[in-house]
């Protein structure tokens, strides 16, 4: 999983019309409507695909005991008998109301089962979400402020290594490691089976088991966020105004850490919301390879098994996530960009 | 050029780059070279498994065997004990043809012939052996023949591996003795899950297969002269549990050819899906940048609802649903990853516009569609051609997880799949690290050279960019 | 002197507590477990190599149904692991197209059943793991008929017949001529499965297909996604298909298959075969008096299959079960169901845990659904059959009838009008049943599931209860039960349905949407209303990871 996202300053998730400095509400009022309409279109498209593949899910229902008739009653179950444009409507409206249907091979109501794994992903993403921005950020400062050192050529060679490497292979690697050779952690699941009993107990078992999947995305992760902030740090330090600062005599950490630091924290803040699509995205590499039940995994299953409500509901709500993280990204970078324009180059105090 | 490669043969990271990509490209234009099998259709050329040769280097695998054909000949065959009667055996002309033969001597009911060849076998225990054959009887009325073939074991246990009654005369059959072979396994009295060759091949030593060939005719009748029973290309293959340079997988497919012939996949589908991806977004991107008003607006609105669709998920349902091709993987991930480059020109072609070059060309008169191609295109051309390179190992990268998912084309041995079937068929629980690694290393490297080629080009060219270092 | 005897008494202890260690490690008595298993836990794992880990490490004691050869041969030498092989039901097939030309001429499917070469596939395929089946009833079913004779792999025999009948072989192309049309055989596409969801049956069209066309028979394998391969096979537009069928004990799918009748759009009757002789017995052996008839109805509905060959039976696959036999005993091998199937009620009553407290049970997939009158996955039925009882149970090794909540039975006939007889069963109930929350179990549960069915429609049963004319319910141990037509299949089918409590039942309306394994039971605490009268209560599904069953303490039959 490559992390596609350009930094704020390329301008990924601004608009490409400039934001024209009057009227942040007017600004906010036009990226909403925009998102709305994004929305619109992807479901759109969710309904088309799905609709016009191939292949009937009754059909697969296969059971000597079943006449065509019954068969027949199946399909009008699944409302598969309506002409296009009314299942379009139905669609359409049973998405506002979050209502998904019935997954094709379970026979639940698929928001039922998404709702079952959604908690599970969110602790999972969370967590390595949580570590990985921590643990980056401080490495990033601490290889901006270490120029030429080891640590730094290791963060930026860092960086390079997690475009290349496949995600998927690193946590095989890790899974292989420990959880195959040397037996220590757990291969599967959220938990043991049965789940010890007990406060604590259960809390450190399911801490067990997210081990080996949080740190391989924190692993995968970190790089970028190190190099991020590193490079942030960099351009903050070469402001005038720090350069200013310097000259007069300021403490080293002094510098670093009251002006830089809070200087770029608007980016990085920018740069959460871009980050998490790309591991929302990511999650059903690391659900599948680790057994997580988790919606990714619900994802791809429904996709391999043709099970169109559970995919469509599973997409729709992924791509949500990601709209809404976008729309953040968005609503931040709004607020936070006149200032980053200001402080460039102003500021000669 | 001479300058641009001047400049590249300086840096480093470059040449590193460069050297890993000239590795891949000759796995995959050489692959033909490098190995003699094809990667999925020659299959059983080991025991399901079988470690790579070099592992005999440990004391473990040095006596493991390599899959060998004991193909016999009639010549290898010597008669053993009493012969029935001499002229039973014909040691036939043609080298693959044993033939028997009953002659007219005498009376008596049943005429036996024993035929015994010998082999060394030195290694450890193999898992598995075939024994293919043809029999072709031909025995006229009151003559009916028999046929039975035994393997006997250093330590004189005999096995009864096969046995068979003819009358009259048939076409040629094939025979085939499986040592997984149920029926066989109840004959030998071992359980469905014993191996039949744990309890064969207890030792090194001296192995013989007995041929017995049975003619028996009628009492008190002279005894028929015209029966014939042949036997054809008889073949003791004993599967190997070493084999090539990266062993096999469950299917006995050799592991190595599917990483060489895998290079040449992802080369392919890497570079055409960039370029296709880096075509359209220049398209886009200058007409965009060019035209600008309501062309640009759209156009860059549809990158933006494109770009907002979550990548990976809407590459599984796409690839899920739209079937499982290589052609469909390089046109998907084009589709979704124009959007990068399709910017990228776009901004470039905002200040080309405003050049002097284009200014004076639009005074002369020229069409637009004239200034875009002949002043627009070629000025972006070294910012397309690094944003291409660096698109490369994101295609390749696209293209192994979905493979890796189970969302590729199972026909196509690519790396993703390699590890796909690792993964679904064993290699983790035996912890076949030489099936689980090199394919991952292989993507690893192939994207860190396009990466490091990449980032040089586009600082040699594209100096601005060099901002940061 | 003091310190010299302490430190003797220190060692004497430290020595006495390791011996006792080692000698309890080494012989801890082995309790023979003297009840049945307090509870049922079934971990959810999914992934093949989490599941060999567990119970190679005995996170889990038992693993039904394995089915890959890499598998088997990971398991098949520990120690403490047994296998147990049993016949199944399990059919796989090659369905061939009877309509169309070439396939419609009969020499030319007898001549591609004699290039099948079963044994080949199943030792380079399977390693050797599955049961080489050409008749057209499984081996383990009481009606398969050994007598009927079977096209054998032969491949000159296969050449012999075709050059008999005309489709001579024309050097240029390497293909035989249709007599026909006097034109080469066109491509005959044979669909499989596609690689990635089942490779050994694609696997295996390549083989049969390039067996085929080492003889001038242009077969082309084809895999193809499972929904459009199904699709295909609705309108009728295929040649050659391979798929599986489960059957079962009783022989009627023979008229789901080939009866003239199911060859209709989504029917069963997929190749096509309209044979009037074949029909008249399919009916007879459907609507058939008693077991005797059947035998003889199937023994000769067989003959003309196996002759006619509209599928090509290639293997069964047996069902093999691994049980840790230092953690559980007293399971069962059954012939046609396998130790560890839903269907096996001994090892469900019988087993019995060694040395921990519960049994730990494999469940390979999410359930999802408990949810039986719709659900269509055998995990979910793995998990609710093991609450229910049978009225009637079969002998694990003769299949015969065994009396288990029916203590009787008798099969009559009335007269529905006068002039014409069906079918009348009585089935006299074991008294002293209870459902697990300890209401009686009488025949009215019975009756209102047979009209529950049918009121409702429910497709998945439908078919059970639908020559159903009327029930009655002379005392509370008695049902009869009055049938439109004759046939001895009613019997079982009736014992064969789910335990509809109808305390529960009668006050729900909408069977699809009632979750009775999320809801409460409204007097019983701890209850759901999944319940049954069989050994083991329901307890808790925990999405993603397990569900639990424990021991029913009021069971009827006396486990000990």
């Amino acid at each position: 999983m490559t992390n596609a996202a350009a930094p704020p300053e390329a301008g990924a998730a601004a608009p490409i019309c400039e934001v024209k400095g009057l009227g942040y509400g007017n600004y906010i009022l036009r990226r909403t409507i925009y998102t709305i309409i994004v929305l619109f279109i992807i479901l759109s498209l969710n309904f088309v695909i799905f609709r016009l593949m191939p292949g009937d899910p009754v059909r697969s229902i296969l059971d000597p005991q079943m006449t065509p008739e019954a068969k027949l009653l199946l399909r009008k179950q699944f409302g598969l008998d309506e002409p296009l444009e009314k299942q379009y409507l139905l669609y359409m409206r049973s998405l506002l109301r979050f209502d998904f249907g019935y997954s094709f091979s379970t026979r639940m109501p698929v928001k039922q089962e998404i709702l079952d794994r959604l908690p599970n992903s969110v602790l999972l993403l969370g967590l390595a979400l949580l570590i990985t921005m921590s643990t980056g950020i401080v490495v990033g400062v601490f290889a901006a402020s270490r120029r030429g050192s080891f640590l730094e050529t290791l963060v930026t060679g860092s960086g390079l290594f997690a475009y290349a490497v496949p995600a998927f292979f690193l946590q095989l690697i890790l899974l292989l490691v420990f959880g195959y050779f040397l037996p220590i952690f757990p291969i599967r699941g959220t938990m043991s089976v049965p789940p010890p009993p007990g406060g604590l107990a259960l809390v450190l078992d399911r801490i067990y088991h997210l081990i080996l999947p949080v740190t391989s995305l924190v692993i995968i992760n970190i790089g970028y966020w190190a190099l991020y902030t590193r490079n942030a740090m960099l351009d903050a330090l070469s402001q005038d105004y720090i350069v200013t600062a310097k000259a007069k005599g300021l403490n080293r950490s002094q510098v670093l850490y009251r002006h830089a630091f809070r200087s770029i924290l608007p980016p990085i803040v920018t740069l959460i919301f871009l980050n998490l699509p790309t591991a929302i995205s990511g999650a059903v590499v690391t659900e599948t390879i680790f057994s997580w039940y988790g919606i990714g995994r619900y994802l791809l299953e429904a996709v391999l098994k043709q099970d169109y409500p559970a995919a469509q509901g599973a997409f729709y709500l992924i791509a949500l996530a990601v709209l809404i993280c976008n729309f953040m990204a968005d609503l931040t970078y709004g607020w936070v960009d006149p200032r980053i324009r200001v402080g460039r180059g102003g500021d000669r105090g | 050029m001479k300058e641009f490669w001047r400049r590249y043969r300086r840096s480093p990271q470059g040449m590193i780059g460069l050297f890993i990509f000239l590795f891949f490209l000759f796995l995959a234009v050489f692959s033909f070279l490098l190995t003699s099998y094809h990667p999925l259709r020659d299959r059983y050329l080991a025991d399901r498994m079988a470690r790579p040769v070099w592992m005999q280097i440990f004391p473990k695998y040095r006596d493991m065997p390599r899959t060998v054909d004991l193909m016999t000949t009639a010549r290898d065959w010597e008669i053993s004990g009493e012969p029935g009667i001499e002229a039973f055996l014909i040691k036939h002309e043609e080298a693959g043809v044993i033939t028997f033969l009953s002659a007219e001597k005498g009376r008596g009911e049943e005429k036996k012939l024993l035929l015994e060849q010998a082999f060394l076998y030195e290694q450890t225990p193999p898992r598995t052996f075939v024994l293919t054959m043809q029999v072709k009887p031909e025995l006229p009325e009151n003559l009916s023949g028999h046929l039975a073939l035994d393997i006997i074991n250093p330590a004189g246990e005999i096995f009864a591996l096969w046995s068979e009654e003819y009358t009259g005369a048939r076409a040629r059959r094939p025979v085939r003795i499986d040592s997984r072979d149920q029926a066989l396994k109840r004959r030998l009295q071992l359980s469905p899950f014993a191996e039949v060759t744990e309890e064969i091949f207890t030792g090194t030593g001296e192995y013989k297969l007995r041929l017995t060939a049975t003619f028996a005719g009628e009492e008190d009748l002279l005894f028929p002269q015209n029966g014939r029973l042949e036997i054809e290309n008889l073949n003791l293959r004993i599967l190997g549990r070493l084999h090539g340079v990266l062993g096999v997988d469950h299917l006995g497919t050799d592991l190595w050819s599917q990483l060489v012939y895998g290079a040449r996949i992802s080369l392919m589908i890497g570079i055409l899906s960039a370029f296709i991806a880096v075509v359209i977004g220049t398209g886009v991107g200058i007409l965009s940048g060019y035209t600008r008003g309501v062309v640009d607006e759209f156009l860059m609105r549809v990158a933006d609802v494109m770009l907002s669709i979550p990548t990976l998920p809407i590459l599984i349902i796409l690839a899920g649903l739209l079937g499982k091709s290589v052609w469909n993987i390089v046109i998907l991930v084009a589709v979704f990853t124009w959007m990068g480059p399709a910017r990228i020109v776009r901004s470039q072609t905002l200040s080309l516009k405003e050049r002097s070059f284009v200014e004076v060309a639009r005074a002369s008169g020229a069409g637009d569609i004239y200034i875009m191609l002949k002043h627009i295109l070629p000025n972006v051309l070294p910012l397309v051609f690094a944003s291409m390179v660096l698109l490369i190992p994101v295609a390749i990268i696209y293209e192994a997880t979905l493979s890796f998912l189970g969302l590729g084309d199972p026909m196509t041995a690519t790396w993703g799949r390699m590890l796909h079937n690792a993964r679904g068929f064993g290699a983790f629980t035996e912890l076949a690290w030489w099936w689980i690694l090199p394919p991952g290393l292989s993507i690893t490297f192939l994207s860190l050279s396009f990466v490091l080629i990449g980032n040089t080009v586009d600082d040699i060219l594209n100096p601005k960019h060099r901002e940061r270092s | 002197m003091k310190k010299k005897g302490l430190l003797i008494t220190g060692i004497v202890i430290v020595v006495v507590i390791v011996a006792a260690a080692v000698f309890f490690a080494f012989f801890r008595p082995a309790g023979e477990a003297e009840t049945a298993a307090r509870e049922i836990l079934m971990p959810i794992i999914k992934d093949t190599e989490a599941q060999l880990i567990a119970i190679q490490r005995g996170d889990i004691h038992i693993y039904p149904g394995l089915a890959r050869a890499t598998d088997i041969n990971a398991l098949k030498d520990e120690e403490n692991i047994e296998i147990t092989m049993d016949l199944g039901f399990h059919m796989f097939y090659v369905g061939i197209n009877m309509r169309r030309d070439p396939l419609s001429a009969k020499i030319l499917r007898q001549a591609v059943a004699h290039m099948v070469n079963r044994e080949e596939i199943i030792n380079s395929l399977f390693e050797g793991y599955m049961l080489p089946l050409a008749h057209f009833v499984p081996q383990s079913s009481p009606y398969h008929d050994d007598t009927v004779p079977i096209f054998e792999y032969d491949p000159e025999q296969a050449q012999a017949i075709l050059d008999e009948a005309g489709f001579v072989m024309e050097e240029a192309t390497g293909i035989r001529i249709n007599p026909a049309t006097g034109e080469p055989l066109r491509e005959i596409i044979f669909m499989t499965p596609t690689y990635e969801v089942a490779p050994t049956s694609a696997e295996l069209g390549k083989i049969i297909a390039d067996a085929a066309q080492s003889i001038g028979i242009p077969i082309k394998n084809e895999p193809l996604d499972f929904p459009i391969m199904l699709d295909r096979l609705d309108i009728h537009d295929f040649d050659m298909y391979a798929l599986a069928w489960s059957l079962d004990r009783i022989p009627t799918f023979l008229y789901d298959f080939f009866h003239s009748s199911q060859d209709v759009e989504g029917g069963y009757n997929n190749p096509g075969i309209n044979i009037p002789e074949l029909d008249t017995l399919l009916e007879g052996l459907y609507y058939v008096p008693d077991e005797e008839t059947a035998r003889k109805y199937a023994s000769q509905a067989q003959q003309i299959l196996a002759d006619e060959l509209p599928y090509i039976p290639l293997y069964s696959r047996p069902y093999m079960d691994a049980f840790r036999t230092d953690k559980v005993t007293g399971y069962v091998s059954m012939l046609g169901y396998g130790a560890a199937q839903y269907r096996n009620n001994w090892t469900k009553i019988g087993l019995r845990p060694l040395a921990d407290e519960e049994v730990r049970w494999l469940l390979p997939e999410e359930p999802q659904s408990l949810n039986f009158f719709t659900n269509t996955s055998a995990y979910a039925a793995e998990v609710y059959h093991r609450p229910w009882d049978r009225l009637i149970e079969v002998d694990p090794e003769t299949m015969e009838n065994v009396p288990w909540l029916a203590t009787d039975w008798q099969v009559e006939t009335w007269e529905p009008e006068p002039g014409r007889e069906a079918t009348k069963i009585t089935y006299n109930l074991r008294e002293g049943v209870k459902w697990h929350d300890g209401v009686e179990f009488t025949a009215e549960d019975v009756e209102f599931a047979i009209h529950y069915i049918l009121d409702n429609n429910i497709p998945m049963h439908i078919s059970d209860v639908q020559d159903v004319v009327k029930t009655n319910v002379p005392d509370p141990y008695t049902l009869e039960v009055y049938f439109d037509k004759i046939s001895y299949w009613y019997l079982i089918k009736i014992s064969d349905l789910p335990q509809v409590p109808k305390h529960i039942y009668e006050n729900v309306d909408d069977y699809q949407q009632f979750q009775c394994w999320l809801e409460p039971h409204p007097e019983v605490e701890g209850l759901t209303q999944l319940i049954g009268t069989g050994p083991y209560v329901f307890d808790e599904y925990v999405p993603g990871e397990y569900v639990r069953l424990l021991r029913f303490e009021d069971y009827w039959y006396d486990q000990k």
